[in-house]
């Protein structure tokens, strides 16, 4: 039976397919502006801006819209990233000056000599021969339990995951650090890893 | 789209929705919208009060022990800065016997309805025993992590003026009236008299007559204006060595029992006596700029004496003059008497010692003309007052005064006040000076060079002629003038009223550096009663009454005018350091900006050990370091110095030191140096002044605070479309506790009603949509604290979003 038989018939086939069309639109327009919305999302996430310290020597990408802060000689720079719970996510950089026969190995010694004086709970879980580009470095990955400054809030401490990677440059030492609340630390590694990607000194 | 089958249009509703969602999410990503959250209801206004009962802690001396750390001592002390500088009294952090002491603990008010709660460790920075004032600095952890500098955020008061307080003014008290069991405690009160001490002048204590707890010693009392006017102070007393309540709380010696063998808190009874502020400005303010007093060439280092401390000769006079010299001797006071001081003698006395009067009016105690147990600092012997002005006149009856050494009685002294203006000799005003070519006395001082020659002179009213008088001489405590017999006796022939320059003493051989006394008396006629005949004063002398003395001091070598002023110190030189007594790196006028030391190196004459002084440093025109001591190496010689140091570096400013002796100043206004600019920076000392903002961030689905969302205040010249999330951006920021509160650690700065400060803020959370908000007005007549309660709303589109 042709349309010319049943025209009924013919516009509601054709409707049909105008509909199927349509809903088929719809759906690969739905998926192409939900992919561009996250590669569009993802890029805004994974956006960096450029930090820079001629004085000390330090340069590399880090999170956009991330609070930074440089306070040196404490600490070269800062970034938290402000939107984050527990924890504000942390990756910094800092200088340490250090004897002309020292090696990665004996700053990290310091460090875990320091550590349960700086952080409460200090706990060292691993020590290890990296490296940074083309440079030897040592990474230590340790936790602590994080607590508000702020004695007149109730806050609850935070078990924190850290890393603190040293590599020598001259007379000084750069650690870099990353720090994050134990169950995001694996999840906003990434970050860190972007930025040793990135980081010059 | 009515026409469309179920399932297509269900198609179309999701892939709506999903496209809202995807907007939403983005715009998460993109700057702050401008979204005020605020509550409509208006910010809660909290007094003043509350900030000044978070600034107050609770101190508590600990000892380790084999069952570990026990309390032994416990007092108030007041937060004076944001990084954790605290003001307290010395004997409440000092370690003694009674109160042993491995460390100092803080404990904070984190909750004004509740005990305080131990949460750092402090270490004395600035100490005054005399003052018995001490600077605390926090420095660690309870767990003994240090507190890194610029970590602590503390609420903090600041110093108001007690030179401006007046009689009745109301006060209100704020400390821990038990041992750590009850909450902050605000006594309210009124200023009710000034007493006068030895070295501290007629403002030495201010005094009330409120009941406040002896625990509360070292807390706080505030004027009206919420400013810290002073530190209320009561020593725990001692009778043989034990503290007078002293109750058994712990087990210090890990014998499963609490009984005598264990230590003993130490209270206090009631503080009627408040230490000024204006004493403990320069150790705060010494604290904060990191200054200490260095090294001194030769630091007196007094063994405890061997014999029992005595007050003795106790009298009243109605005056001190500049060189804390009493101008009198009276025996009773006419109505409408405005200043009494009562004068004694002390030896033997050990600087930490407590010392009591207790006075009585017509039998009554009288809380303020008495002073409660405060700390000795007067040195081991000398003459030392305590007394006041009372501007209304001293009430009319018979005073009874008693004096107390550790909880022990050790003289007492009456004088009746009332009645009409005296008839009865008098003398005054006894000053001392060397005799010139002339025969007359040159030079008014009570520090005079050495000679062969010493006169004095006074001035006399209500004399009669033919009345026998006697002047007796004593040096370091012996008598040296030979006194009259019934065959020599000195008939007054001066008249009734004058001045005479008459007491004279010679010497052949010149008469050495050394501390000198000189008393007058007249002799009672037979049948008259005007004189209070003291032979506890001068057994020897019978029926002698005491009329006028004075203490002076000869040291160093003529010189000025008619070689009538004694030339000690001379010849200062600013150097960086010193080795081996030597001064290194001597600099003319200023030094380098980053100096660590100060040393001031000067030559002396004639000063004969034991005699007391005392130094200063002044940092621009204000005394930061004071010490009273005694001259401990030779007669003469060169190159004594003392120092100031700065931790790490003494900051840019004009420092000044001065030498007393006998209350008169020995140094000019050159003795100075600059170091870097030569002034303080305008930044040095953090000011309590502003807008605290506190607040809760919730959900608004559910009503739950919002833990750990971030909280930030921007500087007053940025809005939030300026804002680059630098932090120098940032005027504070906080993040939220587990129930959604947050505190802002810095106050904000207030603007005036024609140029209001605006603040902007900006609320971040994770798995909410952020907030942002300009326009935060804060003025002069902006009520601390702006408390602000913000709703956050969930962004469905970020959960566990990855990078």
């Amino acid at each position: 039976m042709s349309y010319l038989e049943n025209p009924k018939d013919f516009a509601d086939s054709r409707i049909a397919r105008l509909v199927n069309l349509n809903t088929g639109l719809a759906i690969i327009i739905t998926v192409v502006v939900i992919g561009l919305g996250m590669i569009l999302r993802g890029s805004i996430l994974n956006a960096t801006t450029p930090f820079k310290d001629e004085e000390n020597g330090i340069r590399g990408q880090i999170p956009a819209n991330w609070l930074l802060d440089a306070n040196p000689p404490s600490y070269v720079f800062r970034a938290e990233n402000p939107n984050a719970r527990p924890f504000k996510t942390l990756i910094q950089a800092s200088l340490q000056t250090v004897g002309p026969d020292a090696n990665p190995r004996s700053v990290v010694d310091l460090l875990v000599v320091q550590g349960p004086n700086r952080l409460p709970g200090y706990d060292v879980q691993s020590i290890l021969q990296t490296s940074l580009g083309e440079d030897e470095a040592v990474e230590i990955q340790y936790s602590f339990i994080q607590s508000d400054p702020n004695p007149f809030l109730q806050s609850v401490p935070v078990v924190v995951q850290g890393i603190d990677l040293v590599v020598l440059r001259g007379n000084q030492a750069v650690i870099l650090t990353y720090r994050d609340a134990v169950d995001n630390f694996e999840r906003n590694r990434p970050y860190f890893e972007r930025f040793l990607q990135t980081v010059e000194y | 789209m009515r026409n469309l089958p179920k399932t297509q249009r269900r198609l179309w509703l999701i892939s709506v929705l999903l496209l809202i969602a995807l907007g939403v999410g983005l715009l998460n990503l993109l700057p702050a919208p401008s979204q005020a959250q605020e509550d409509d209801n208006p910010p809660l206004v909290r007094l003043n009060e509350e900030n000044i009962k978070e600034a107050t802690v609770f101190i508590m001396q600990t000892v380790d022990t084999a069952s570990g750390p026990v309390i032994t001592c416990v007092g108030t002390g007041t937060l004076v800065s944001a990084d954790g500088l605290v003001l307290t009294n010395a004997h409440i952090v000092e370690a003694t016997t009674s109160c042993p002491a491995d460390r100092t603990v803080i404990a904070l008010t984190l909750r004004t309805d509740e005990p305080p709660v131990a949460t750092y460790t402090a270490e004395i920075i600035e100490f005054n025993r005399g003052y018995d004032l001490a600077v605390l600095r926090i420095t660690r952890y309870l767990d003994g992590r240090t507190v890194e500098r610029g970590v602590l955020q503390l609420p903090f008061v600041e110093l108001g003026d007690s030179n401006t307080v007046s009689i009745d003014d109301t006060i209100a008290v704020f400390g821990y009236p038990d041992i750590g069991n009850d909450p902050i405690k605000v006594i309210r009160g009124t200023i009710g008299g000034f007493t006068a001490e030895a070295g501290l002048g007629e403002r030495a204590w201010l005094r009330t007559t409120s009941e406040i707890p002896g625990l509360m010693s070292g807390g706080g009392v505030y004027n009206r204006n919420g400013e810290l006017i002073g530190v209320p102070t009561i020593a725990p007393a001692h009778a043989g060595g034990e503290a007078l309540e002293c109750p058994q709380v712990y087990d210090t010696n890990a014998d499963a029992q609490i009984d005598n063998l264990d230590l003993c808190i130490p209270l206090g009874g009631t503080i009627s006596a408040i230490r000024p502020s204006s004493l403990a400005r320069g150790l705060v303010r010494a604290a904060a700029l990191g200054i200490q007093p260095g090294p001194e060439k030769a630091p007196v280092d007094l063994a405890p004496p061997a014999d029992p401390p005595t007050f003795r000769r106790l009298f009243v006079s109605t005056g001190v003059n500049e060189a804390g010299m009493p101008t009198n001797v009276v025996t009773s006071l006419p109505t409408g008497t405005n200043s009494l001081y009562l004068f004694f003698d002390f030896k033997n006395m050990q600087n930490g010692q407590i010392y009591e009067l207790r006075t009585t009016v017509g039998g009554r105690p009288n809380v303020l003309y008495s002073l409660p147990p405060v700390t000795w600092s007067g040195g081991e012997r000398g003459l030392w007052y305590i007394g006041g002005t009372v501007p209304t006149g001293w009430e009319n009856g018979v005073y009874e005064f008693t004096l107390f050494i550790e909880g022990r009685q050790v003289d007492s002294h009456r004088i009746t006040v009332g009645g009409g203006p005296r008839t009865d000799p008098q003398f005054s005003d006894l000053v001392f000076g060397i005799q010139d070519p002339l025969g007359n006395l040159t030079g008014a001082n009570y520090i005079i060079p050495e000679g062969n020659i010493i006169r004095a002179r006074f001035n006399y009213q209500n004399m009669r002629d033919g009345l026998n008088w006697q002047q007796r001489w004593y040096q370091n405590g012996d008598l040296i003038s030979i006194p009259p017999t019934t065959s020599n006796l000195s008939g007054w022939g001066g008249g009734s009223s004058g001045s005479s320059s008459d007491p004279s003493i010679v010497s052949e051989t010149g008469f050495p550096s050394d501390q000198y006394r000189l008393e007058l008396y007249v002799q009672l006629p037979a049948g008259e009663d005007w004189c209070l005949v003291r032979p506890d004063i001068s057994p020897d002398l019978g029926d002698w009454c005491l009329m006028v003395t004075s203490d002076f001091v000869i040291a160093g070598g003529a010189g000025g005018a008619n070689n009538a002023q004694a030339l000690i110190f001379s010849d200062f030189r600013f150097a960086r350091d010193e080795q081996g007594g030597l001064p290194i790196s001597i600099v003319a006028e200023s030094m380098p900006a980053g100096s660590p030391a100060i040393y001031v190196f000067f030559n002396w004459r004639q000063v004969r050990p034991g005699t007391p002084f005392r130094w200063r440093w002044l940092v621009d025109n204000e005394v930061l370091v004071e010490n009273r001591t005694q001259w401990a190496t030779d007669v003469n010689g060169e190159n004594y110095y003392f120092s100031l140091l700065g931790i790490p570096n003494l900051p840019d400013a004009t420092y000044r030191f001065e030498l007393y002796m006998g209350g008169i100043r020995l140094t000019d206004e050159t003795v100075q140096v600059e170091v870097g600019l030569g002034q303080l920076p305008v930044e040095a000392f953090a000011s309590a002044e502003g807008i605290q903002m506190t607040g809760q961030i919730f959900d608004a689905a559910t009503g739950q605070g919002i833990p750990g969302a971030l909280f930030v205040v921007l500087l007053a010249e940025f809005s939030v479309e300026d804002f680059q999330w630098q932090a120098v951006q940032v005027l504070g920021r906080a993040t939220t506790d587990q129930k959604g509160f947050f505190q802002i650690p810095a106050l904000l700065p207030r603007g005036t009603l024609d140029e209001p400060n605006l603040y902007s803020v900006i609320i971040r959370a994770e798995g909410y949509l952020p907030v942002s908000s300009d326009g935060i007005t804060v003025t002069t007549e902006t009520e601390s604290p702006i408390n602000l309660v913000v709703q956050l709303s969930r962004d469905l589109t970020s959960y566990g979003e990855t990078p």
